[in-house]
């Protein structure tokens, strides 16, 4: 499997370079596939490299000694993930495990490293991706300290909606470790909202029916 | 998006402890045990109900739901 340009040019580390730095990057990629639920690396493990997603949804994610996870973030494809390792050099501060079946390609720490010598661009995107990284922590302060488990979840049904196309469905355990709560509790704050008309069952989707009323929810 | 027929219950072969109450539980004989395990064995008898997950003991079987807006209604 070849590296395709186009991806690595859909991200925003590489968006600005020139076709040719392009291809040498990709020849320098690993390509890998996982199946469901493998794990791709482990909080803790010294980091591999940049891991950027062709195809296919990965959850990162943090597990306590009991087996309790907190989903940080599920990332898409044409998205990258492991950043913070590849820049300070330390080890992965998160796990990472495929939640579908995924595609991607890992660029090394060194071949990283050695880009943003050579292209002082780079590090604008660098700023940019860490500090929408920065940005998605501290909403998700905002969200386990302010809102309410019904709150949260009103927020996190509108924002899977508004991702349309990409989205991975997701279960109500796996909606739990997004809120920072338990399963039971996503069960009875999903009835509370469909008692109120905000959202119905239907089959295998949750069909958001009230917009503008979840929206307030969200808020709470 | 994927295509909402091609969801399907979720059963992690690590957390299923061999009960089947789940199979009990299954309205439609969707689920069956492999072995020692408990395996959506008829997809296309699968109603969603979600009593397999709600009766599972070990948490083992998630069913996901795809999150979409209502569609909207044409003004008049």
């Amino acid at each position: 499997m070849v590296l395709k340009n186009s991806l690595l040019r859909s991200i925003p580390y590489f968006a600005s370079l020139d076709e040719e730095t392009l291809a040498s990057i990709a020849a320098l990629a690993v390509r890998r596939t996982y199946q469901p639920d493998e794990v791709i690396f482990l909080e803790g493990e010294p980091c591999a490299g940049l891991f950027i997603v062709d195809t296919g949804h990965v959850k990162i994610f943090k597990a306590s000694l009991e087996g309790r996870e907190q989903i940080l973030t599920i990332i898409s494809p044409r998205d990258s993930f492991n950043d913070v390792a590849v820049f300070d050099g330390g080890p992965n501060p998160a796990s990472a495990q495929a939640m579908d079946a995924v595609e991607l390609c890992v660029i090394e720490r060194p071949t990283m490293v050695s880009l943003f010598d050579r292209y002082p661009k780079l590090a604008q995107a660098v700023v940019a991706i860490l500090a929408a990284r920065c940005r998605m922590l501290v909403g998700m302060v905002e969200d386990l300290s302010l809102r309410s488990i019904t709150g949260r979840l009103a927020k996190l049904l509108l924002d899977q909606a508004a991702q349309g196309q990409d989205v991975v469905p997701l279960t109500r355990q796996q909606m739990a470790a997004r809120l920072g709560t338990i399963r039971e509790m996503v069960s009875r704050s999903l009835r509370e909202l469909e008692d109120e008309g905000l959202v119905k069952r239907e089959g295998r989707q949750i069909v958001i029916t009230d917009q503008a009323a979840l929206e307030r929810r969200a808020a709470q | 998006m994927t295509s909402p027929d091609k969801i399907m219950p979720q059963i992690d072969p690590d957390k299923c402890n061999g009960c089947e109450l789940c199979v009990a539980g299954c309205p439609t004989g969707a689920v069956a045990m492999q072995g020692t395990l408990a395996v959506i064995a008829r997809p296309d008898l699968c109603s969603y109900c979600a009593n397999c997950e709600d009766i599972c003991p070990t948490g083992a079987i998630g069913l996901p739901y795809q999150i979409v807006l209502a569609p909207q209604r044409p003004a008049t």
